[in-house]
């Protein structure tokens, strides 16, 4: 009737201990492979269940939440197969395991992703990465990315088998040191030449920046595998082009504009900087960039794939251009406000350019995400998307939405604030309000990033597909923003050191809530010739002008 | 030989994504892999051994791509141990939460020294090679901002202009070192922007380092000052360019924004600009000594007193704390100047009369 329990399948009392389950997993193991070797195997099926068993009851997190489950599913009397002992011999394979399949070979089950990493595991590996960095000025960052990159991958469980990643860290130290000359120079001529110089590199180094990102995702795609298979990436650099070139240019056009703004002065509170406060803070969600295998990529913040290399960077730049003028003319001068007014036309302009970059930037992420899964292949399976990009927008309206509206309530407390408070005595409320809005602005911010990523994830993966298997994500904006929020707040506190527990607790929430759909056994047939990849020299140059510098 | 638990493991051939439950042995060395159609034997220093990450299977990959995924756990342990394989010593360090601690410590050190000590050291062999055009370059951008936003033109007369213009002049030509500078190295006049009501900047004087000396009205206007003491003050601004100090602090804020951005930049942009402030340098302790030993020899060379950039320092000093005691009452935190860029005047005021006293 109903399948057997995890707990059947391996002859054991329901509920037993970890090491009883570890222990009944091998000794099936080796049945089976004994059955194997005397020319009777027995049934690939019980293979499968067995995976199966080890992969949920194998793992204390996993078998926590199955036997709640269990007992759940007891207590509503859905299953009253309560009887173990069935199954007291553990030499054969649970043949309960047998009937079951024979109901539908294709019959589609979920294939959880599974992240088995722990955060202490994970200090212990970053810290000793930051060390050793700091210790050889920098060489070892190479091999610090390597051992974190195959931290995550090889935590990364789907089906009972890991992922794998296989960056050399030579070519990556090599492809390092060449972008980091490179962030020198450019870093250089944004400081020391005048502003349409830095604009003339700009332009020259825009047909870069496709490749940057084609290579980059053909290093990663390369570098990753599973079950012995390599991914792979087929876009190619003129799709790349077509892709990132538009928007790219609408950045620079604002970044332009912004600055011409910025020259002529309009009211310094108002400008750039309010505005690079809100980019900004927007555009840098928490940098999960390489950390996880490239079947989950879309899982990280779209505009981090470092396909938007422009996107990101253009923040980067607004931010430091206004950061310069600011600190020039402000770090001594705190209150100024009658000015010269502003050339009308640049601020017309600056408006303009905004309004085209918010409305290109929902069309934007939609077309990266196409570009990056539509070209993914793993082995010979290729995967299709057919993101929608109406999607795209409502979900970025929405995200959009909360920030404003915690600002919105800001303002609002502010000035009701100002107003009950009139005169004097105010120094107990005034730091409470302060403090409360603090937090409001922030809750906005987070809940606009915890929306859209969660959001953007359970539509990118919900509409991609693996040949004729689909994914499934459920991630939820209530989690995330948890989880976000919390990561946040911990990391501060901590004065970082919380990092890798968070990072490890966003591996953990991605990953278990994104699951393959497909018949068991699916996933055994792939094959394909595998494609490697030693030139880190685009991926590396992304990263570094990405600020991923991070361990 | 050690058959004390079997390790059962699952190979993959590189080929398909297809699971073959195998047995693996260790025997003189080699690895046996058992339960494909036929043995395969491997030897040791064929297989790559993934390091242990946390509870993930481990894997032994063979040249073919062929590879192995093995549950971690006794009876791998026991396999490895029977192949003669050892852990590296970065995951033998890695596994123990005690070093992790001591690397805690040793980065928290290391990077408190590399900011104490290493940055300005190294921005001080940097300074001297950057060419002096570029500082120029940069220079003339600051100043205009400046000249823009905070800065607006000197109401001094020509005529007193031209006197402290002079001074100036004969305190650059007595270095010949300066000349590299060319025409940036002058002395401009201007006056703090006052903006509404508030005092703006106070008495101030600055160098840029393409050359340009600023000083301000409200540094002349100084009461009791005395020409030959706003020249001392000039002097000691030429220290600040000959040494190229500005440049020094331009590379080392640089260098820790850039860092701070790699450590917190993940975490909120807001977060790591603002660690970046609050590490940004102001002129450090030991440039102002060497600015002052500058301005005492400069001085000196032209027969002047050192004594003159003492008693500058201590007139500054008290307008200040006259300044701070009104401000206070008012609104606090208004008045940024000389001083606030410049710590320890009580200090450098006594090593400057030490050195020079007898004059
Ligand atoms: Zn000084």
């Amino acid at each position: 009737m109903s399948m057997p329990t995890h707990y059947q399948t391996l002859g054991l009392p329901e509920g037993a201990g970890i090491d009883e389950v570890r222990a009944a997993c091998n000794k099936a193991l080796q049945h089976f492979i004994q059955q194997q070797r005397t020319g009777a195997p027995l049934p690939m099926e019980d293979f499968e269940a067995l995976q199966a068993a080890r992969a949920e009851i194998g793992d204390p997190r996993r078998k926590a939440r199955y036997d709640q489950e269990l007992a759940a599913r007891r207590a509503s009397g859905d299953g009253n197969r309560t009887t173990p002992a069935l199954f007291s011999g553990a030499t054969t394979i649970a043949p309960a395991a047998k009937p079951a399949p024979s109901q539908n070979a294709d019959e589609v089950s979920e294939h959880r992703f599974q992240f088995t990493g722990s955060g202490g595991e994970y200090f212990r590996i970053w810290i000793t990465n930051l060390l050793y960095t700091l210790l050889t000025l920098g060489m070892y960052s190479a091999w610090a990315k390597v051992r974190r990159e195959q931290y995550f991958h090889r935590n990364t469980l789907l089906d009972g088998s890991g992922f794998d990643y296989h960056g050399n860290p030579v070519a990556i130290l090599k492809g390092r040191m060449l972008a980091g000359l490179l962030l020198v120079i450019y870093s250089s001529s944004q400081r020391f030449f005048p502003w349409p110089v830095y604009t003339g590199v700009l332009l020259l180094a825009l047909p870069l920046l496709p490749w940057l990102v084609q290579r980059s995702l053909v290093f990663r795609a390369r570098n990753s595998s599973y079950r012995g298979l390599r991914f792979d990436f087929h876009g190619s650099y003129r799709t790349a082009c077509a892709t990132l070139l538009p928007y790219a240019l609408c950045t620079i056009f604002m970044l332009w504009s912004a600055h011409m703004v910025a020259e002529t002065e309009v009211e310094p509170e108002y400008t750039p900087q309010s505005l690079r406060f809100q980019i900004a803070e927007d555009m840098t969600q928490t940098n999960h960039q390489e950390t996880t295998p490239p079947i989950l990529l879309a899982q990280q913040e779209p505009w981090e794939t470092g396909a938007d290399d422009g996107a990101r960077k253009s923040v980067d730049e607004l931010a430091g251009i206004l950061a310069k003028a600011r600190q020039e003319e402000g770090a001594k001068e705190s209150a100024r406000k009658k000015l010269p007014s502003p050339d009308p036309k640049y601020a017309i302009m600056m408006l303009l350019s905004i309004l085209l970059l918010s409305l290109c930037t929902p069309w934007f992420l939609y077309s990266i995400n196409r570009f990056r899964l539509n070209h993914l292949a793993f082995a010979h399976a290729r995967f299709r998307s057919h993101i929608r990009v109406g999607a795209f927008y409502r979900i970025a309206i929405i995200a959009g939405l909360m920030p404003t509206l915690s600002m919105t309530l800001v303002a609002i407390l502010f000035s009701v604030s100002a107003a009950a408070i009139g005169a004097g005595r105010f120094s107990a409320v005034f730091i409470s309000i302060f403090l409360l809005s603090g937090a409001l602005l922030y809750l906005g911010i987070f809940s606009g990033q915890a929306y859209t990523q969660s959001q953007l994830n359970n539509e990118i993966w919900n509409e991609t597909e693996l040949e004729k298997y689909h994914f499934s994500s459920d991630q939820s904006f209530q989690d995330l923003l948890l989880i976000l929020a919390g990561n946040f707040l911990l990391t501060l506190l901590t004065l970082g050191l919380y990092w890798p527990w968070a990072k490890v607790r966003l591996a953990r929430y991605r990953a278990d809530h994104l699951a393959l759909l497909a018949p068991s056994g699916a996933l055994d047939e792939f094959a394909g010739q595998n494609s490697t990849d030693d030139r880190a020299i685009g991926e590396e140059i992304a990263d570094a002008f990405d600020f991923d510098i991070a361990l | 030989m050690s058959s004390s638990s079997p390790c059962v493991a699952v190979y993959f051939d590189g080929q398909s994504s297809r699971r073959h439950p195998v047995e693996l042995a260790a025997e003189a060395g080699v690895l046996q892999v058992a339960g494909l159609a036929e043995i395969r034997r491997v030897p040791l220093a064929a297989i790559r051994v993934s390091e242990p990450q946390g509870r993930a299977p481990r894997t032994l990959r063979f040249g073919d791509g062929a590879y192995c995924e093995v549950e971690q756990g006794e009876a791998l342990l026991d396999l490895l141990d029977a192949l003669g394989y050892r852990e590296s010593g970065v995951v033998r360090l890695q596994g123990r939460w005690r070093w992790s601690v001591m690397a805690l410590a040793m980065v928290v050190m290391l990077l408190a020294a590399g900011y104490q000590w290493g940055l300005p050291w190294g921005a001080k062999q940097i300074a001297p090679r950057i060419p002096v055009s570029t500082m120029a370059q940069l220079s003339d951008g600051v100043l205009e901002t400046l000249d823009k936003h905070m800065l607006s033109p000197s109401s001094l007369s020509p005529g007193r202009q031209q006197d402290l213009q002079r001074g100036f002049q004969r305190l650059a030509e007595s270095d010949p070192e300066l000349a590299a500078y060319g025409a940036r190295l002058q002395l401009l006049f201007r006056r703090a922007k006052r903006v509404r009501g508030a005092s703006g900047i106070g008495p101030n004087a600055f160098a840029l380092p393409g050359g340009q000396v600023v000083l301000l009205d409200e540094l002349v206007a100084l009461k009791d000052i005395s020409d030959d003491e706003i020249l001392a003050v000039l002097a000691h601004e030429l220290g600040h360019v000959r040494q190229r100090h500005g440049m020094q602090q331009l590379i080392q804020s640089s260098v820790a924004a850039a860092v701070t951005a790699a450590y917190l930049g993940d975490v909120s942009i807001a977060v790591s600009g603002l660690a970046a402030l609050a590490l940004e340098s102001a002129y450090s302790r030991d440039m102002e000594r060497e600015a002052d030993a500058y301005a005492a020899a400069t001085l000196l060379r032209l027969n002047a007193n050192p004594e003159d950039l003492a008693s500058a320092l201590e007139k500054l000093e008290a307008f200040y704390a006259g300044k701070e005691k009104s401000a206070k009452e008012e609104e606090p935190g208004k008045y940024t100047g000389w001083l606030d860029s410049h710590p320890d005047t009580r200090e450098r005021v006594m090593r400057i009369r030490r050195q020079h006293g007898g004059k």
